[in-house]
């Protein structure tokens, strides 16, 4: 109970820190009041794994899309309607690797922690860790689970 | 390469012990704040008021020093509270904020 009660101080004290920076800040016209809101929005909407989402659920009912995101994908993302469009911020050159009953794809990058962002966003902590992308290539069966992008018998390309 | 500076600041962070929190691949704010917070330090950078390598290096070592006086797994931990003191402090030090004049809560 004590220890709820700090934090709840703590929480309110930190609201009241923030917003009396920022308005602060907006009176001296360093920013505006939308200015937050104008930052926000583009993690918010336009780049994040909501758009690879979309991309996927097309690729389900549509047989010929699906062949497109496999055979040129920046054709298919060009046809969503992505604010990004896929360019910029490491998303000039990708291609989808489409999971099969067979095959089960694992993405590494090898050179440093290139990622999708406009489809998929920030990358998980270890995407980027020396010995994930040291060992994964080495065998995929023995890194740890979590690493793994199935297991078992699921099958999450169809 | 067309890199956004937003996408460049945090993409700066992969990785790292000052990345911040995320969810499913996308930023996560447990309160409205902790957003204003974030927003704040990032727009402030993007203008100039100083440089996001600075802020990073700032918010490294403020980690760096909770961690040397807290057990790692301390319930008290809270990222966004030390973003918040790291951009009180290069307010100050870029002299947007005087710290005589202006109260800040």
């Amino acid at each position: 109970m004590q220890r709820f009660e700090y934090s709840k101080d703590r929480e309110t004290a930190n609201a009241a820190r923030a917003r009396a920076l920022e308005a602060l800040l907006i009176e001296k016209g360093v920013i505006t009041s939308d200015t937050v809101d104008k930052i926000m929005a583009i993690f918010a909407t336009e780049m994040g794994p909501f758009n690879g989402a979309k991309l996927v659920a097309k690729a389900w009912v549509d047989p010929a899309f699906k062949q497109l995101l496999a055979e040129d994908t920046m054709a298919a993302v060009e046809k969503m309607n992505f604010v990004t469009k896929g360019a910029g911020a490491e998303g000039e050159h990708m291609r989808a690797a489409i999971n099969t009953p067979e095959v089960h794809n694992l993405i590494i990058c090898t050179l440093c922690s290139c990622y999708p962002w406009p489809v998929l966003g920030l990358p998980p902590y270890w995407y980027k860790d020396p010995s994930f992308r040291a060992r994964a290539p080495e065998s995929t069966q023995r890194i740890r689970p979590e690493h793994r992008p199935l297991q078992g018998d699921q099958n999450l390309g169809q | 390469m067309q890199t956004n500076f937003e996408h460049f600041a945090l993409g700066s962070m992969l990785g790292k012990p000052d990345m911040p929190p995320k969810d499913n691949g996308s930023l996560c704010f447990g309160a409205p704040w902790q957003r204003q917070a974030f927003g704040i330090a990032l727009a402030l950078s993007k203008q100039g008021v100083f440089e996001w390598d600075d802020f990073r290096s700032e918010m490294i070592s403020s980690i760096a020093a909770w961690e040397a006086t807290h057990d790692k797994s301390d319930p008290s931990w809270d990222y966004y509270e030390i973003w918040l003191a790291v951009l009180e402090r290069m307010l100050h030090r870029s002299g947007v904020v005087d710290q005589s004049t202006d109260i800040v809560a």
